[in-house]
């Protein structure tokens, strides 16, 4: 398949992708969703997840943070708080990241900001589901 | 002499703390500017998202300015350290000069380590101090900045937040600037709408909500980065002057201290040449 989309990953520190895809799936809002060539105008909202695109016939992953996406005119811009490329991820400090999460959402004391701990648990799921899916 | 050697000597070490600091600032002031890059880029797109949705979707609190505006909220970026020129003083005489012309009520938000008792010194109204930020800001400390301002602006404490701080003109330059953060403002600038319908997904309201999101986040971090990179720049600045002038110094005191040196072997000559002809005369008279 020919890689006709053209997909931007930007975070306000840098543009984590910039490239050429055949097939883009994204963590939409209201549930995933795959973008393929000439994929009708779409404003989403991104949830935590993961980004998978398709580049010459291999799957690449990128860990997400909230944010929008634009497809149009066969472009797909992703833009996020933060965004991670799964072969960058440190998968040691993705997994103390979810045990400290852990443990301050079993504190359950009243200076535990549980709203935060909850989205910092999620991050590092997110983290670790990308680097999983990439040695897959 | 001896006073002279010991102030060369401290002179000198001064120098070497100066130089040092000076290579210091130069590899942070690197540092913070390569995580500008994107920056423009980001805000470039969040703007073109914003500009796709339709209007009547946008009745988000975080765009909607309020009437009357009564509570102004201004932060303040200052640096983590002093040593760094007219930097700190230069923003924070901006900061009352805002002040001076508001006639709203307003109070102020400091962001950095520097000055807490000058601000106390100054009398300003202070309500919040954050201090724990770096020299190389993160996103995640711009999310926490940035939700403690929204959580501030959606409880009603605040009508309108602004951000102040030192814009990065270049390493010479950097400026004072004044930021309205919140109520963001929504620029429908007319080029919307050209791919034609949009499918939202959920729905407009909720892309909204995240792009503002983004939005805000994104701003406030770009101000406490445009703000690291200024301060870095400014004492990179100060400390290449302090170092010259150091040098200077050196140079001056050298002198006089070779000055003083020739003086003291000149009179030690003449001392010991008119020792000298004193014996001599002296034994003139005796064998005579």
């Amino acid at each position: 398949m020919e890689d006709r989309i053209h997909l931007q990953v930007i975070t306000p520190a840098a543009a984590v992708y910039d490239g050429p895809a055949a097939y883009v799936q994204l963590p939409l809002r209201g549930g995933s969703a795959g973008i393929l060539p000439n994929h009708a105008p779409l404003l989403g909202a991104v949830e935590d997840g993961v980004v998978k695109y398709t580049v010459a016939g291999k799957d690449h992953y990128i860990a997400a943070g909230a944010g929008v996406a634009h497809v149009a005119d066969n472009r797909v811009t992703v833009l996020a708080s933060v965004a991670e490329q799964a072969e960058n991820i440190d998968l040691a400090r993705a997994r103390s990241a979810e045990q400290r999460a852990r443990e301050r959402l079993a504190e359950r004391s009243a200076d535990v900001d549980t709203v935060r701990a909850e989205a910092a648990l999620h991050r590092a799921l997110v983290r670790q589901m990308a680097v999983r899916l990439m040695k897959k | 002499m001896r006073e002279i050697r010991a102030r060369i000597k401290s002179v000198k070490s001064t120098q070497q703390i100066t130089k040092a600091m000076k290579m210091v600032s130069v590899a942070k002031l690197r540092r913070a500017q390569s995580g500008t890059g994107s920056m423009r880029l980001f805000a470039e797109r969040c703007r073109a998202v914003m500009a796709q949705l339709p209007a009547e979707a946008v009745q988000e609190p975080l765009l909607t300015p309020r009437h009357p505006a009564e509570n102004i909220c201004y932060v303040l970026f200052v640096g983590n350290r002093g040593l760094c020129g007219p930097y700190n003083q230069a923003v924070l005489r901006f900061l009352q000069e805002l002040l001076a012309a508001e006639e709203r009520c307003a109070h102020v938000v400091v962001v950095g380590r520097w000055g807490r008792d000058v601000m106390e010194a100054e009398d300003l109204p202070v309500c919040e101090t954050f201090a724990g930020f770096g020299d190389v800001p993160s996103m995640e400390d711009a999310r926490q900045l940035a939700g403690w301002l929204k959580e501030r602006y959606l409880s009603g404490a605040a009508d309108e937040v602004h951000l102040v701080y030192q814009h990065y003109q270049s390493a010479l330059q950097q400026t004072p600037v004044s930021l309205q953060l919140l109520p963001a403002r929504a620029e429908q600038d007319g080029t919307g709408a050209e791919e034609g319908p949009y499918l939202f997904e959920p729905s407009a309201e909720e892309v909204l909500r995240s792009v503002v999101e983004l939005y805000v986040g994104s701003a406030v971090f770009s101000a406490l980065q445009d703000a690291r990179v200024a301060e870095q720049a400014a004492r990179m600045t100060a400390m290449t002057a302090a170092t010259d002038a150091t040098e200077e110094l050196i140079g001056r005191l050298s002198l006089e201290l070779n000055r003083a040196r020739q003086a003291a072997i000149t009179t030690e000559i003449s001392e010991i040449v008119g020792g000298a002809n004193a014996l001599k005369n002296g034994e003139g008279h005796s064998s005579n």
